[in-house]
């Protein structure tokens, strides 16, 4: 694989002459100037992300960036535009061209859609000519109708329902995609890594949808401004806040209650929003007779503001920031807390009609802290991982057959394994582990090319440089993982650079108006590593940096699609293919400390994977009754020096199959009726293959790693929302839900045991979580 | 960390909305595969290893063990037969476990070979056993053990739990990562975990602790044993990691050993 690279980037830059090379014929041929703006909501000001600007009569048209930027390049001429975007009313303009022309477009909200009955749901209309594959796009609309656990409305929850994405567990606010572990997804928010997005054991998400503008998830032909993230990207931008009106919103369920607060610093010139959500779980434990669970803590909270300048009609600034945090302790505040804050600055500026820039500095931060109190003695472990990042993206629009971007980013990364803390007479001594340094440096160009009415190309590749820097010791280890020879390097030293090529190709053939053939590869290195011995994502879990024995993580992903609309874009197909082959896989040695002050690489093993399967997804996207059928057919399996005798094994993940059914029927003008059915392979897992007595006790005996399987996963779940009122000034919904509706007993897991009341058998105990899990939440919008 | 924080996850996890039901699943059968369990202490003339076989999930818990195995301990170029007691149980009063002597085990079953060498630490002082009312209620008891750590070489330890003389599934294993050269209070738990209230412990119960100085492999095979039944968590089950080469399950451990005992006077209530 190595050996191809070379061959792999001069080809890529013969490609990438072949497009730019077009450039003088079309400029040659008639005069031309280019058409540029901002499409917005008219009601709050906000940018509309992924809006498209079709130019009637012709093949031309423009989907906005992901500020709501577009351009288009045309002859001079009079144009009707055909502008749309999901949830808002289409209408159409006329232009007349004589020069390059600044027009910014502004849609009206989609609210009175039930006289019309034409509602849009699901992800929009689907591109046939973007050579873009595998990505979902929600915007927090589309995920409100959705029925999920106790009424909090996730975006990932709705994510989790479209086919190659996999819910980590029940009720999990985690996912799997295309067969990767959870921290193989890069989550951003704002463009902010977020390290743990999950709060509550993992089963609410970090996304409070009262702030959520709309969230995109790449599964394979990620775009070259992302990397760092193996399977999948999601990115989540925030709401920019209202600047036309204040106006004030929030809710009511049976777990948690939300307010956002949005309105005008200055009328169409700046904005601010903060959205606040907490959980009133631990006011039920109150309720509780036992007293330690009485005394027991367990909520979360997070925020999210952001303010929003608009300096003229080039530029514009955001600030915008996060901050989340759980806590959890039982008796004497013997717990866990955890939480993420991230802040993001950026300023767009657009240099000319063509040009477009955004410039930001990120900051990111994630830390935990487990307590453990007792009277005489306290223990504490403190773990965090802090980034600095610097981003130039760039967007030039460079004729009406090219469109590049490009840019650079820096991470400057540092991780704090873990600190500990003692008082009292435990005997353990206060120590740190050594921080890690670690520098992130990228740089990428890709170019979509359309070089026919029918054909469209996108080429492009990003270098990745993750430099491991001092001051830290590092390690060599012998056969059996210990240690055999320590090397200290010095404050800013550079210990090793890893480089990585990461091309991304793809490529998209129209075969008629309504059906387009697609194919992609993309390769995605990941430096950053969570290493972690369990299923759900526990906050525990532990992030690591590439060293020297630790490498990047690569994976190469080759896909094909198909996609068809049908009945006149009513419903919509799509199929898609991979092949995924994944490198420097890391996982726990089999009885591994986790805990422990020895360098982290002595409990860790080495390997490789590969996933592979098959995804259907049938929307139906008009009339009273809309959703999809999601259906995966999908493989995953890890190869680990050490485990499993080095063979082949399914990855815990691994579900064979994978359906979902949502539907939303628009009953009445007040009534919205939906349900959600999900069916799943169960997860790869070790069961035992014997038993034996020892130390007076009996324990039970292991083969293969992941060969046996958990029950089958299914579930239903129904929703309902009535719309009390709705008038200009003040609107308000109830949301009535019921998780899993007919009470399957899902096993959360299987434990063995001795029977307690007959000590002389064992038996094999199901635990289930969640069935007829009702709940009701109170919305508002004034 | 007597209250370790996984715990107290569990603990809520239950209070919100879980159900256990035992149920009834399949498993594969494996091939049986022997079991060894080998000490040889510094107490005079213990020296005993229980020898038998794997079994089937469905089968009951009779254990039996297997006769007519050749087992040896060497020590210093002398080799020591030990003697069928009763089925499958090896045993000799010959050797007199001493700290910082090595004591190799050969196995000899039916023409299978297995072998496994242990060394005894030097013996730490057990300072002191001891139980606050606070800390002991019907379904979880956490006595508090005291040793001093010596600073000069990595330790590892293990506290064998016992109550009204019955041995409990329950111990706990110790190194000196974190505590070198220190004087060390810490706790151990007795636990019911099952719903049989029956099982409850009560103010004049007996508690019973042996402490064992380890080497580093024997201390690998019991915090391996520990999460051998994978973790709640979800991390994968695996066989510990034993010291007794050839591919049998269990482990072989010359350790030193000291007992204390308390017996439960107070306790808070429920």
């Amino acid at each position: 694989m190595k050996k191809l690279e070379p061959i792999r980037f001069q080809a890529f830059i013969a490609l990438l002459l072949t497009g730019l090379s077009l450039f003088p014929l079309s400029a040659k041929s008639q005069e031309k100037h280019t058409l540029s703006g901002t499409v917005k909501s008219s009601k709050t000001g906000e940018t509309l992300i992924a809006a498209t600007i079709r130019v009637t009569g012709t093949k031309q048209a423009a989907i906005s960036n992901e500020y709501g930027f577009y351009s288009l390049t045309l002859a001079t001429g009079k144009y009707t535009l055909d502008v749309s975007a999901v949830g808002f009313k289409p209408f159409k303009t006329t232009v007349d061209l004589q020069k390059n022309t600044l027009l910014n477009l502004s849609l009206e909200d989609n609210e009175n859609q039930l006289e019309t009955v034409t509602i849009s749901a699901g992800t929009g209309k689907r591109s046939l000519e973007n050579p873009q594959m595998g990505m979902e796009r929600l915007s927090i609309a589309e995920t409100k109708d959705i029925p999920v656990l106790l009424g909090e409305k996730d975006v990932i929850k709705t994510m989790q329902l479209l086919p190659g994405v996999k819910s980590a567990g029940e009720g999990s606010g985690g996912f799997f995609v295309r067969g990767g572990g959870a921290d193989q997804n890069m989550i951003l928010l704002d463009e902010a890594p977020v390290y743990n997005a999950t709060h509550l054991l993992g089963f609410f998400s970090t996304f409070n949808s009262d702030a959520v503008k709309n969230a995109t998830l790449y599964k394979t032909g990620m775009p070259a401004q992302y990397g760092g993230g193996l399977s999948s990207v999601l990115d989540v931008k925030m709401n920019d806040g209202n600047n036309q009106k204040f106006g004030v919103s929030g809710g009511v369920g049976v777990i948690a209650a939300r307010l956002n607060v949005e309105g005008p610093i200055q009328k169409e010139k700046s904005s601010f929003l903060i959205s606040a959500r907490r959980t009133y779980a631990d006011m039920f434990l109150k309720l509780s007779k036992d007293s330690s669970t009485k005394n027991a803590k367990l909520y979360f909270y997070d925020v999210n503001a952001k303010l929003n300048y608009i300096l003229g009609d080039k530029d514009r600034l955001f600030l915008s920031g996060y901050f989340g945090k759980d806590v959890i302790a039982g008796d004497k505040l013997s717990g866990i807390n955890w939480g993420n804050a991230t802040s993001t600055l950026r300023w767009n500026h657009v240099f000319n009609s063509k040009l477009f820039s955004n410039t930001s500095i990120i900051f990111s931060n994630y830390n935990y802290t487990i307590q453990s109190n007792e009277e005489e003695s306290s223990l504490s472990l403190f773990s965090q991982i802090r980034d600095w990042n610097f981003k130039e993206d760039l967007q030039w629009y460079a004729n009406e057959k090219n469109t590049l971007s490009f840019g650079i980013n820096s991470i400057y990364h540092t991780i704090k394994p873990g600190e500990v803390r003692a008082t009292g007479n435990s005997g353990v001594i206060s120590q740190s582990l050594q921080n890690r340094f670690s520098l992130e440096n990228a740089a990428y160009v890709s170019n979509t090319w359309k070089a026919s009415d029918v054909f469209s190309l996108t080429y492009g590749l990003r270098v990745s440089a993750f430099s491991i820097l001092g001051k830290g010791d590092y390690y060599t280890l012998d056969q059996s993982g210990k240690v055999n020879s320590t090397t200290t390097y010095k404050s800013g030293e550079i210990v090793k650079t890893y480089v990585n090529l990461e091309p991304r190709l793809a490529a998209s053939f129209q075969l008629n108006n309504s059906t387009s053939l697609k194919a992609s590869y993309v390769r995605n290195a990941q430096n950053l590593h969570l290493i972690s011995n369990s299923n759900a994502s526990s906050p525990t879990d532990r992030w690591v940096a590439s060293t020297n024995l630790i490498k990047p993580e690569i994976s190469d992903q080759f896909s094909l699609g198909y996609y068809k609309n049908l009945a006149e874009g009513a419903y919509e197909l799509t199929v898609e293919t991979y092949y995924k082959n994944l490198q420097n896989q890391i996982d726990y040695r089999n009885g591994a400390d986790v805990f422990t002050n020895e360098p982290i690489e002595t409990q860790l093993l080495f390997g490789k994977g590969r996933a592979y399967g098959a995804e259907f997804l049938l929307k139906k996207k008009t009339g009273r009754l809309t959703g999809w059928i999601g259906y995966t057919l999908s493989k995953s399996e890890r190869k680990i020096d050490g485990i499993n005798n080095n063979n082949w094994y399914n990855a815990r993940q691994d579900r064979t199959h994978d359906i979902s059914i949502v539907a939303m029927y628009q009953l009445s003008s007040k009534w919205t009726l939906s349900a959600n059915w999900v069916y799943s392979t169960g997860n790869a897992v070790t069961f035992p293959v014997g038993k034996y007595k020892l130390l007076g006790h009996s324990y039970f005996d292991f083969a293969e790693r992941n060969a046996d399987r958990m029950p089958s996963y299914h579930r239903l779940d129904l929703g309902a929302t009535r719309l009390l009122k709705q008038t200009k000034k003040f609107s308000s919904e109830l949301n009535f839900s019921l998780y899993n509706a007919y009470g399957r007993e899902n096993a959360y897991r299987i434990t063995f045991r001795d029977n307690p009341s007959d000590p002389n058998r064992t038996e094999a105990v199901r635990t289930t979580l969640f069935r007829f899990v009702p709940s009701v939440t109170y919305n508002f919008k004034f | 960390m007597k209250r370790i924080p996984y715990l107290v996850f569990l603990a809520l996890i239950s209070t919100l909305c879980s159900c256990e039901k035992a149920i009834d699943l399949k498993l594969k059968d494996n091939e049986p595969k022997y079991v060894i369990e080998g000490t040889i202490t510094n107490e005079t003339g213990i020296c005993t290893v229980y020898i038998s076989q794997t079994k089937n999930f469905s089968d009951d818990n009779q254990f039996n063990g297997i006769s007519g195995a050749i087992v040896k301990i060497e020590n210093n170029g002398q080799t020591t037969l030990l003697n069928e007691q009763s089925t499958g149980f090896y045993t000799t009063t010959q050797i007199n476990g001493t700290p910082g002597q090595t004591y190799k085990l050969s196995v000899d079953i039916k023409g299978k070979q297995f072998t496994a060498s242990s060394t005894m630490p030097q013996p730490v002082p057990f300072l002191d056993l001891s139980l606050k009312r606070e800390d002991a209620d019907s379904i979880r008891v956490t006595p508090k053990v005291k040793y001093k750590d010596p600073l000069d070489q990595k330790n590892y330890y293990w506290f064998q739990q016992y109550l009204n003389g019955k041995i409990r599934k329950e111990y706990k294993v110790m190194n000196d990562d974190f505590t070198p050269g220190q004087e060390v209070n810490e706790y151990l738990v007795y636990h019911n975990e099952t719903k049989n209230r029956n099982l409850d412990f009560k103010r004049g119960d007996q508690l019973m602790v042996e402490m064992h100085s380890i080497e580093a492999p024997v201390y690998t095979y019991l915090f391996t044993l520990l999460g051998a039944g994978g973790a709640d968590n979800g991390a994968a089950p695996s066989n510990p990691i034993s010291n007794i080469s050839g591919g049998a399950r269990g482990f072989f451990s010359a350790h030193t050993v000291q007992r204390k005992s308390i017996t439960i006077t107070d306790m808070k209530s429920k």
